[in-house]
């Protein structure tokens, strides 16, 4: 009991709980997979030229990009898990951070406006984010992503309607 | 209304030709400076004239350009919009709704004081990238200006009360007279004695730094230049100056700390002389300034928030520094002119009252801060020395009095962040949330639940050990976090705020 001896009692307030929130599409852990696969890739593609015509010694670069894909693979999955987004009435909540966890709520009677976005591998994946801008500033925006193209479509013109309710 | 022919565009007074002028050449010098610098000693020589020549020649052209756009600035009233156009190669034409305007300041430099001329500044709520100024008006134009545009705006919102709401068109009805009622009397004025303390009490070491930054800056640009004749010198004299440190340390400290002094006086006396802070119906005005007078309007809808601070000088002789943090780009709120110094405890109360005279209607529920606060703070300032020190000792030469210093420097972290923990306070209300930090330098924030934007909650491995979570809450002058709460209030704080947010029916803005 916190808040004991205000007006309104603890109990009525709605409660935003870790485990209500909604996971988000698992092409989205593919698609994260891939795009840093990818780097490394183009990564490992200089250090080849280096090796070519530089003589390098080939293990100097493939060693530790080895290691960064294994990386890569054991943490993507686990820090997937965290991450998700809560729709409710009011507001709109996103997750994630494996070692440095972060949730973010944003009121729709806040919101100035909102962005739907699909990358160039989003658009293999069938994968698209939406972004909700508050007058708090650049660092406090909130971004859901890992959405089909689809449902951040659907999500952007929803959270339209409502916070434009709201002028 | 008053004899404003704004139809029709218009042009600054013809004084506005030396103001842009003077601009124009402030933003020239430094590359002036440079040119001249490069040529010291040397014969400088374009197409046979020389440095003076070439100074006469370029300045006629900016002269020039400045009439030209002296001539091409032109600003009037189209609809509902505030409408300025300049620019003499390319053409700018911004548009300023009335409703966006938030407040109209006024400001002199210098050149303006001189000239008896006042620049004109319109606030908008930061969708409008541009800086809307206008360099030069007479000051009764600029008085005339200002309440035109401030009285459109509040026509204009009244319009849109009385729409939606009858009643509260009386009230809009009473400010759109006055623009922004203020009380004659100020609430608070520095006197040279005021000033003086405030001066004394600044943190000098900051502004020792900040001196330090702007210098170094200089002398690093100008390095091949200032430094490059003296190097076999400075090489000699270097190994002797290594062998005398010792002597020389505490002189260098000394001077920085004069020269620290002497910086926060003079920045003191340029930025708040003359200070005077008037408090009214629906907004706050501050007015201060040596060489450039500034004066803000505040109207209390842009306010967001308040923050006031101390730190051990001005404990001493009780003063505040009170920060009004309002709506807008983050460069609007750094400026310390937003900023109130030396204000005593009384008039803040009372500043608190007239704004605020709800805060104590409902009572405020406590939050305590876990441990692992004062743990992290001392190890992240114990530590990173410390190490270094002991490094240092091991690898390259073993300094025994280093040891005691190490250990003092420890005690003295644990001590101060243990302070720090114990001073670090967390208070809820219906309406306001209370976060009091700091022990040596003690800073209150007193923030209305319906003002956040949004908030988020953030737990690092090392806090979920503990079961510990912050919060960080945002609003539209920025955020502040209310660190190291266990995870169960901090969800339950997190909760709760989103909830005021959500039932507030008040406006942000």
């Amino acid at each position: 009991m916190i808040f004991e001896n205000i007006k309104i009692d603890i109990d009525d307030i709605p409660r935003l709980e870790p485990e209500d929130f909604e996971s988000l599409r698992e092409d989205y852990l593919y698609m994260r997979i891939s795009s840093r696969i990818l780097f490394l890739l183009f990564a490992s593609g200089i250090g080849a030229l280096f090796s070519l015509f530089a003589k390098l010694y080939f293990g100097y670069w493939l060693f530790p990009i080895l290691g960064a894909v294994l990386m890569v693979i054991i943490y993507e999955p686990l820090a997937f898990k965290v991450k998700g987004y809560l729709l409710r009435e009011h507001d709109i909540s996103y997750k994630t951070g494996l070692l440095f966890f972060r949730q973010t709520t944003v009121p729709f009677n806040r919101i100035q406006h909102c962005e739907y976005n699909q990358g160039l591998l989003g658009r293999l994946f069938d994968i698209a984010s939406v972004k909700v801008f508050t007058a708090g500033g650049n660092t406090s925006d909130l971004s859901v992503r890992g959405l089909s193209k689809e449902s951040a479509i659907k999500l952007r013109d929803h959270i339209t309607k409502l916070s434009s309710a709201h002028e | 209304m008053n004899n404003l022919e704004l139809s029709k565009p218009q042009r600054q007074s013809i004084l506005g030709v030396a103001v842009i002028f003077f601009s124009n050449l402030r933003k020239a010098f430094n590359f002036f400076l440079a040119v001249v610098f490069v040529n010291l000693g040397t014969k400088f020589r374009i197409l046979s004239l020389g440095l003076e020549e070439w100074a006469y020649i370029l300045s006629a052209v900016f002269l020039v350009i400045s009439y030209l756009q002296f001539l091409k600035f032109t600003f009037y009233i189209k609809g509902d919009n505030f409408v300025i156009e300049k620019g003499v190669l390319s053409q700018e034409k911004i548009n300023v709704p009335f409703a966006r305007i938030q407040t109209v300041n006024t400001h002199q430099n210098i050149i303006q004081r001189i000239l008896g001329v006042v620049g004109l500044k319109i606030d908008t709520a930061g969708s409008i990238q541009n800086e809307i100024q206008i360099p030069a008006l007479s000051k009764k134009h600029a008085q005339q200006l200002r309440e035109y545009l401030m009285e459109r705006k509040y026509e204009l919102k009244e319009e849109g009360e009385v729409l939606a709401e009858e009643e509260s068109s009386q009230e809009s009805a009473d400010s759109a007279l006055g623009s922004l009622k203020i009380d004659a009397k100020p609430i608070l004025e520095l006197s040279i004695k005021d000033l003086l303390l405030v001066g004394l009490t600044q943190n000098h070491f900051r502004s020792g730094l900040f001196l330090f930054a702007i210098v170094n800056g200089y002398v690093w640009q100008f390095e091949d230049f200032l430094l490059k004749p003296f190097e076999s010198y400075l090489e000699e004299t270097a190994e002797s100056f290594l062998a005398q440190w010792i002597i020389l340390l505490p002189v260098a400290v000394l001077l920085f700390l004069i020269i620290s002094v002497l910086a926060s006086l003079a920045g003191t006396a340029l930025t708040h002389f003359q200070f005077k802070f008037f408090l009214g119906q629906d907004g706050m005005r501050m007015s201060s300034g040596l060489l450039s007078k500034n004066t803000f309007n505040v109207p209390f809808g842009k306010i967001q928030y308040f923050k006031w601070e101390s730190n051990p000088l001005r404990a001493l002789i009780g003063f505040y520094t009170l920060r009004i943090k309002q709506a807008g780009t983050e460069a609007i709120n750094d400026r310390k002119l937003i900023s109130i110094p030396g204000i005593k405890a009384k008039s803040l109360i009372n500043v608190l009252e007239r704004q605020y005279p709800d805060r104590k209607k409902f009572a405020y529920q406590s939050f305590q801060v876990n441990s692992l606060l004062f743990i992290q703070l001392a190890i992240w300032l114990g530590a990173v020395p410390t190490l270094a020190a002991l490094a240092l000792n091991f690898f390259v030469a073993e300094i025994i009095w280093l040891y005691p210093l190490v250990f003092i420097y420890l005690a003295l972290v644990l001590f101060f962040s243990y302070r720090y923990f114990l001073a670090y306070k967390v208070k809820v209300n219906p309406d306001f949330i209370l976060i009091k930090r700091g022990w040596v330098f003690p800073t209150t924030l007193l923030i209305p639940n319906y003002k956040l934007q949004n908030i988020s909650l953030k737990q690092s491995v090392f806090q979920k050990r503990r079961a510990v979570a912050s919060l960080q809450l945002y609003t539209a002058a920025g955020g502040e976090s209310v660190s190291h709460l266990p995870f169960h209030e901090a969800l339950e704080l997190y909760n709760y705020l989103l909830y005021c947010i959500e039932s507030s029916k008040l406006k942000w803005m």
